[in-house]
């Protein structure tokens, strides 16, 4: 040992120094434990509550408050809040919009209706999602594309939509796969006389509200058999007046026997549409996925009796068209203070545990492929396969910062030409081409 | 460029010259800039930076143009000519000035073709739910408006929404945060007020709760008087032996001769609260008005609701001999066939003949007033469209839409359609005087008093799905509705009787069960209190189907028929489809039509007021239904029992 003989004199020598590196060591180790033990996530998110603004939880047993819920036991530093707008799409827009005008830091992140988010995005009411170290690929490529604008990422789909085909398991033997498919099953089966409560064969939404539109457009994209816009046009290549014609014709109450329509369909939103094909009014409804669950009554507590034994005996398949796709899509506020954490709550709302948690308990539609091809999820949910199929297939509204111009020109006319029996005006097209350009 | 023998400008001359001239197009450019983002319009961002180019590029060239002077690069400019020069200079830079004041907007207009237009400003206006249909086409027309001067693009995207008066009391005095945001609406910028005693009970509210919300206009805008609607060929002989008599004179001749007297709920609705207080006149005669006007709401199955649902009745009823108290505008939409929401929301044929309600006038009438409040707790943007608004609304092209929906507006003449066609007389006069809300405050206390009692039946959901959480933090959909049912149970009057049934009766999942007998509020149940016996019974487990028809037509058979001292009604509170009564929508109607009781229904979770067998027991009983949100079923039952009981707070 001879050779450490110089130790001790020089543990002497250096006594202070080595005391002060001794108090550094264990300065940096304890704040590493202390900093690992109090761990909120990423040590970059800015610190501070983060306000999400959105419109009523309408998810069986609200869960993204849930989520919500999940989120702050883990972030205590930036617990989230969301602020709740009424369920009426058009209160919640004036109102984002109002906030978004303001200038104000209050909000963080915006829950939009998938068909605002150019018109946010145009007007930099949002800012574009940071892409790096963003894993994009368990995303349904549909809802994802809502949330590109102008070659930017500007949000993440949080929950998606798109409409199907209700049809009576009773009165028919298979599904239909087109329109003439379903004009054949009305005449089939109502065209011998009277089927027992029947009154016509296929109700939707048609009262003069974005319904109207979202209707109209799957008809029209049922007959060119694809989107009826491109590049923020009316694409006269696939669509002219007749086919817009054929849409609407494919939606008019008509006389005579059997009827095709229920006339008080241009009276109903989605509610009334569900009631009509409860009581037996029609073979076929148009409608959300949300009606299977009201038909189905699987609520908590009582027996789920499922679509074959429900009131009216149902199935689901796809629309006879590419339909139209709904959904919201979280996105952050320009004006935020705290992007960094907006971001990773929104990551964390869109995430595989988070949609599959809004999907099996809550009623929503994921947008993660994951979530439908689990076999619990398609064990509970028989219609899952179906849904994904018509997510798939769906087109977006028209992505245009004059979107809610467009709509309410387009259903304006399509709402006279039923209700007054008569054409679309013969510069239609030159109309909506305005309303989709200048708002 | 020198003149011998007289001394040049030097470098302040031409540094002059140069800022003149050369900084000029910088000023251009920001002016443009600065117009544009007070407009909104869209390139202001590209006009900003134009500016600052242009305007950094002059304001070098100036500096040049001095330093140059300095160093004797410029020759110097005679003296003699240096007044004529500064004269040009100022010259140019006001002419420059002036055309660019004017060139602005025309600047602005190549903008907008060249880069489209901007995104309108939004407004959120809130108004009435009897104003709802006029405040939506005075946002209408001032959206055109814009258009018309914003190069054709449109400068305001204006959203109407409506609010009952209650609602926006409670709203305002919480500051419209939270829950008002999610229940009531959209935080409003402006708010067509249908009078000033509206606005006044709003300010109070706001300092009661010290959440005052910031008031910043109040403008009177126009004038609809109360009058009594009447039709049929009795009615111009009970016109002529009304003339001439106050408010009370015109009720008792109108009840002498056999007519029928209509009054919209004083508690839901403004015009409901100013005939309340003229037709009382003075206290004493309150209960004889009640009883009059209750037994003629209940016979003509009126709705106890607001003006416009109860002229909605009156069109499908068209009655021989009843009088209705209304505003003259409702009176001349009803007469014109427009729309009055509700089951009348498409268009009718204008009235005509014998069937146009005429209006008269009691000699003691007063009026509604409209109002224009501005509140400032939005952005500089939406700050300066409602003012914009404001200040059209109080215009030419404003009053002349004003006139268009019905009302008379302020500082200018009645004309169409306020005409005889209509009903109404152009020229009738009445104060131009606000009622004051202690006025109208007082009025509703002796309503509360002197009103019919309510006997009320409370059937609540106990099925299976009732177990259900309602959210985090929230508990069981039962717990929810045990709670509110707590809550409303308190706003039981004196004289007001209540009962509790739950449906199913069992596990077995049929029928319903007397959980508290129906009586008053100081009556005991055993020996505890009744609100205490509610609560009890309120603390249990659901469980089993839903025998929801059972439920309402038990329930009506129950109550015992409407009378001239009490008003029957049945609230049913469910959150799902009727699963076991084994009995079908007409049969639901049959059962409960023509027995002098409401049916109330307050629908959640998986409940839809679109439910057949509701919907029609509902119109065969003048009752009504809501859609709810679970976590607002606090304030429906408030709002409802408020209604039945009389709580005018």
């Amino acid at each position: 040992m001879r050779f450490l003989a110089w130790l001790p004199g020089w543990l002497g020598r250096h006594r202070y120094a080595l005391m002060l590196a001794d108090a550094v060591a264990i300065g940096i180790v304890g704040t590493l434990v202390v900093t690992s033990l109090t761990d909120d996530g990423p040590v970059d998110l800015e610190p501070g509550e983060i306000r999400i603004l959105s419109g009523l939880d309408s998810s069986t047993g609200r869960q993204r408050q849930v989520l919500i819920d999940q989120w702050n036991l883990v972030h205590p530093r930036n617990k989230a809040t969301i602020v709740e707008l009424p369920a009426d799409a058009d209160a919640q827009h004036a109102e984002m919009v109002a906030q978004a005008q303001s200038g104000e830091d209050d909000i963080d992140v915006y829950n939009l209706d998938v068909s605002w988010t150019a018109e946010f995005a145009d007007a930099g009411w949002i800012r574009p999602l940071d892409e790096t170290g963003l894993d994009l690929t368990g995303f349904i490529n549909e809802p994802l594309e809502t949330c590109r604008y102008d070659g930017k990422l500007w949000a993440l789909p949080f929950n998606t939509d798109a409409g199907l085909l209700y049809y009576r398991t009773d009165l028919l033997a298979t599904p239909p796969g087109s329109w003439k498919d379903i004009r054949d099953a009305v005449d089939k089966a109502l065209g011998g006389g009277s089927t027992t409560g029947v009154a016509a064969g296929y109700t939707a939404q048609l009262a003069a509200y974005e319904g109207l539109t979202v209707n109209a457009l799957e008809a029209a994209q049922s007959v060119v058999h694809g989107s009826i816009v491109r590049n923020g046009r009316i694409d006269t290549g696939v669509v002219g007046l007749d086919e817009l014609q054929e849409a609407v014709d494919r939606l008019r109450p008509t006389a005579g026997t059997p009827q095709f329509l229920l006339p008080e369909s241009l009276e109903y939103r989605e509610d009334q549409s569900t009631e009509a094909f409860r009581d037996g009014k029609v073979l076929f409804m148009r409608n959300w996925p949300v009606a299977y669950r009201n038909l189905v009554q699987s609520t908590a507590g009582e027996p789920t009796p499922g679509p074959a034994a429900a009131a009216v005996p149902f199935a689901v398949t796809a629309l006879p068209g590419p339909g139209v796709l709904g959904g919201q899509n979280l996105a952050i506020a320009k004006n935020s203070a705290r992007p960094r954490a907006a971001q990773a709550l929104i990551e964390f709302l869109t995430g595989d545990y988070s949609e599959q948690i809004l999907f099996d308990r809550g009623g929503f539609a994921a947008t993660r492929t994951i979530v439908y091809e689990d076999p619990a999820v398609r064990r509970n949910h028989p219609y899952a396969v179906t849904l994904l199929h018509a997510i798939q297939l769906a087109k977006p509204r028209p992505v245009t910062p004059c979107y809610a111009k467009f709509s309410e020109v387009f259903r304006t006319a399509v709402d006279k030409a039923l209700r007054d029996d008569e054409r679309l005006p013969p510069d239609i097209i030159d109309t909506l081409n305005a309303a989709l350009s200048n708002c | 460029m020198g003149v011998r023998g007289t001394p040049g400008w030097g470098w302040r001359g031409w540094a002059i010259a140069g800022v003149c001239v050369l900084g000029i197009p910088g000023a251009a450019a920001a002016w443009l800039t600065v117009w544009l983002w007070s407009k909104g319009t869209r390139g202001a961002e590209i006009a900003t930076v134009l500016a600052l180019l242009v305007g950094v590029l002059g304001f070098l060239l100036a500096v040049l143009v001095a330093l140059g002077t300095f160093a004797g690069k410029f020759p110097p400019v005679r003296r003699g000519r240096r007044p004529a020069l500064v004269g040009a200079a100022t010259g140019l830079l006001v002419v420059l000035a002036v055309a660019a004041w004017f060139l602005a907007p025309a600047a602005e207009g190549v903008v907008v073709r060249v880069l489209g237009c901007g995104h309108p400003v939004q407004l959120r206006v809130l108004s009435s739910p009897e104003q709802l249909a006029a405040a939506r086409r005075l946002a209408g027309g001032y959206e055109q408006w814009t258009v018309g001067r914003n190069h054709g693009c449109q400068r305001a995207g204006v959203h109407v929404y409506a609010a009952s008066p209650r609602e926006v009391v409670a709203a305002m005095a919480s500051g419209w945060v939270g829950t008002a945001l999610r229940d009531v609406g959209p935080r409003p910028d402006v708010w067509l007020a249908d009078s000033a005693a509206q606005v006044e009970r709003a300010k109070d509210a706001g300092r009661t709760f010290e959440a005052s919300a910031p008031f910043v206009r109040n403008d009177l805008v126009a004038w609809s008087p109360l009058v009594l609607g009447l039709a049929g060929p009795d009615a111009a002989a009970l016109a002529d032996g009304m003339s001439g008599l106050p408010w009370s004179g015109v009720f008792d001749e109108a009840v002498r001769r056999g007519w029928d007297v209509v009054r919209p709920d004083p508690v839901q609705s403004t015009m409901g609260q100013l005939g309340t207080a003229l037709l009382y006149g003075d206290a004493t005669r309150a209960r004889t008005v009640e009883q009059r006007v209750g037994l003629s709401l209940d016979q003509g199955g009126y709705p106890i609701a607001d003006g416009l649902e109860v002229l909605c009745r009156y069109r499908q009823l068209r009655p021989a001999r009843t009088a209705v108290v209304v505003s003259e505008q409702a009176l001349v939409r009803f007469n014109a066939g427009d729309p009055l929401g509700g089951g009348c929301g498409s268009r009718d044929d204008p009235r005509t003949g014998d069937e146009v309600l005429r209006a008269a006038y009691p000699s003691d009438t007063r009026g509604l007033d409209l109002r224009f409040v501005q509140l400032g707790w939005s952005g500089s943007l939406q700050q300066r469209e409602a003012a914009a608004f404001g200040t059209w609304l109080t215009g030419d092209d404003g009053r002349r839409v004003l006139l268009q929906v019905g009302l008379r507006p302020r500082d200018a003449p009645a004309g169409d359609p306020l005409n005889e066609r209509n009903g109404v007389l152009a020229r009738a006069t009445f104060p131009r005087e606000e009622v004051a809300a202690t006025v109208l405050d007082t009025a509703l206390r002796t309503y509360d008093s002197a009103k019919r009692r309510g006997r009320v039946l409370l059937a609540l959901d106990g099925s299976g799905s009732m177990g259900a959480t309602a959210g985090p933090g929230q508990g069981t959909r039962i717990q929810v509705a045990a709670r509110a049912v707590s809550s409303a149970v308190t706003l039981m009057g004196a004289r007001d009787e209540f009962g509790l049934w739950i449906f199913p009766a069992d596990r077995g999942g049929t029928g319903t069960r007397e959980a508290v007998p129906i009586g008053e509020r100081a009556g005991l149940v055993g020996a505890v209190p009744r609100p205490q016996a509610v609560r009890d019974a309120l603390d249990f487990v659901p469980a089993g189907n839903t025998p929801l028809y059972r439920a309402v037509v038990d329930g009506v058979a129950a109550l015992g028929p409407s009378d001239r001292t009490r008003v029957s009604a049945l609230v049913v509170l469910t959150d799902g489809e009727d699963t076991t009564s084994d009995l079908t929508p007409a049969r639901v109607r049959d059962e409960v039509a023509g027995r002098q009781v409401r049916v109330f229904v307050i629908a959640v979770g998986e409940a839809t007021c679109s439910t057949v067998a509701l919907d029609e027991a509902i119109a065969a009983t003048s009752g009504h239904c809501v859609d709810a949100d679970l976590l607002s079923i606090d304030s429906q039952l408030s709002t409802l029992f408020g209604v039945l009981w009389g709580v005018s707070g």
